[in-house]
């Protein structure tokens, strides 16, 4: 081979081999599937298939919001938000808080008056919210147990399940139960 | 005894009698709904829009109450079909503090889902109307309830707007009333939330201080700003300001007429009410954030 010609041939591979680090963020980026249990108690863990909502949703920062360094794709967002630096973790926990509303979760909101958005949702319900936000617009399991299936302690809880109350035979009183 | 016409004594009477007016009025004296809450107070913000109907917030307040078990399980949906005498919707008994209501609303592509539990109003009806003074309005923000005293006379079912005070009719000996307590002996009182606004899995409800809350609808960061429902809830019976009526309207009694009372003088005017733009099924958007 000629010295062009390795040149070339070894150009080549160093373009494919760096390809995944200059590829756009988008294609087919993170994890395949995410385990998110951190806050199971009446339900199990969630086995999220990361690399199938990739594919359905139209940007990062449909679900990351801005972390990712993409202009969000929310017009309100958008307004004060854009394109910019990557944030230290895209995930959902390291800036929802799982005890929400405990007192120092208040005393953080308290004490910043900087804050503007005080009303930011805790884990749970960042979770459910932009889950259930796009399922029920776009389509996709909107049930409890779609996502997560109920444990023992969650029967329990709901009085379902093997602790449900045996059916009462009569109709009961006007304003009673 | 010294005889007195009746021309001095009338004379005298009225000399008296003007000057107790004068100066006999206490400065105390405030006339109902001017009691803006205690400076501390807690609340609940509930923003309804977010509400899906699953019910966690009914298992959770049951357990943490040490409620009886339901007649059904907390994830059976078919209770928001059972309608009470008049085609009524679900309301809080003695063994459900709070109960979630369904409404399907025309225009409306999703069925609205309602909470409905004790507002801890500021001004309860329910205080002001017992006698033995069972009520009482704690400065942490629950309206709490001492059974030891109440006579089971029910005034406060009567006077609740809201119909929220339950009765225990169960209890032959000792019936006593039954509501929302915001979990006061349990949590408030160590500043923890209520369980229902910690189970719920959407976050309808945000628990903080209440002047915090206001500022929160107020400013548009929460769904929706409405200031006019929070005066309403903590008003019963819209003594001091106009406002929105609550959807269950407890003057006439049905599920879906909220409207608007366009001013003091004309709450009392039916025929002055209007479709409140909020809430009205043509621009139904979303229902208004209320707070208690």
């Amino acid at each position: 081979m000629g010295g062009r010609k390795k040149t070339l041939l070894g150009m080549a591979a160093l373009m494919l081999l760096t390809a995944p680090l200059v590829a756009p963020v988008w294609a087919g980026d993170g994890p395949g599937t995410v385990e998110i249990g951190s806050l199971a108690t009446y339900y199990s863990a969630v086995t999220f298939d990361h690399a199938m909502h990739t594919g359905v949703a139209s940007s990062c920062a449909e679900c990351h919001h801005h972390t990712t360094g993409l202009a969000p794709t929310d017009p309100t967002c958008a307004r004060c938000h854009e394109a910019g630096a990557k944030a230290g973790s895209v995930a959902c926990k390291d800036c929802h808080s799982d005890k929400r509303f405990s007192a120092e979760d208040q005393a953080k909101i308290e004490g910043n008056p900087q804050l503007y958005h005080k009303g930011k949702p805790g884990l749970k319900g960042a979770y459910h919210r932009k889950c259930l936000g796009c399922h029920t617009t776009m389509g996709g399991p909107t049930g409890c147990q779609d996502c997560h299936t109920r444990n023992d302690k969650g029967d329990a809880f709901f009085n379902s399940g093997k602790y449900a109350p045996a059916p009462t035979t009569s109709a009961g009183h006007g304003g009673g139960h | 005894m010294k005889m007195i016409n009746r021309r001095s004594f009338l004379k005298g009477g009225l000399a008296g009698g003007a000057a107790i007016a004068a100066v006999g009025t206490s400065k105390q004296a405030e006339a109902a709904g001017s009691f803006g809450g205690y400076p501390d107070s807690m609340g609940v913000l509930v923003d309804l829009t977010k509400c899906v109907g699953c019910r966690t917030c009914e298992a959770a307040c049951n357990k943490e109450q040490g409620l009886p078990a339901p007649d059904k399980p907390f994830d059976d949906p078919s209770v928001f079909e059972e309608k009470r005498e008049g085609g009524l919707p679900r309301r809080t008994t003695e063994k459900a503090y709070t109960v979630v209501q369904k409404y399907d609303v025309p225009g409306r592509e999703h069925p609205l889902f309602r909470k409905v539990q004790c507002n801890h109003c500021n001004e309860p009806a329910c205080l002001t109307s017992c006698f033995v003074n069972a009520y009482k309005k704690t400065p942490e923000g629950a309206v709490m309830y001492d059974p030891t005293v109440c006579v089971g006379c029910r005034t406060c079912m009567v006077a609740c707007p809201f119909y929220i005070p339950a009765y225990s009719y169960s209890s032959a000996i000792n019936p006593v009333v039954k509501k929302c307590i915001m979990c006061y002996d349990t949590r408030l009182k160590f500043g923890k939330p209520p369980a229902c606004v910690e189970a719920c899995p959407q976050e309808v409800m945000t628990f903080g201080k209440r002047k915090d809350l206001l500022k929160l609808v107020t400013s548009g960061s929460a769904r929706s700003p409405m200031p006019t429902w929070i005066t309403c809830t903590a008003k019963p019976r819209w003594a001091a300001r106009p406002g929105c009526i609550f959807p269950t309207c407890p003057l006439t009694r049905s599920a879906t007429t909220p409207i608007w009372a366009t001013s003091r003088s004309s709450v009392t005017s039916r025929s002055s009410w209007r479709w409140c733009p909020w809430c009205s099924p043509s621009g139904l958007r979303s229902l208004p954030a209320f707070i208690c």
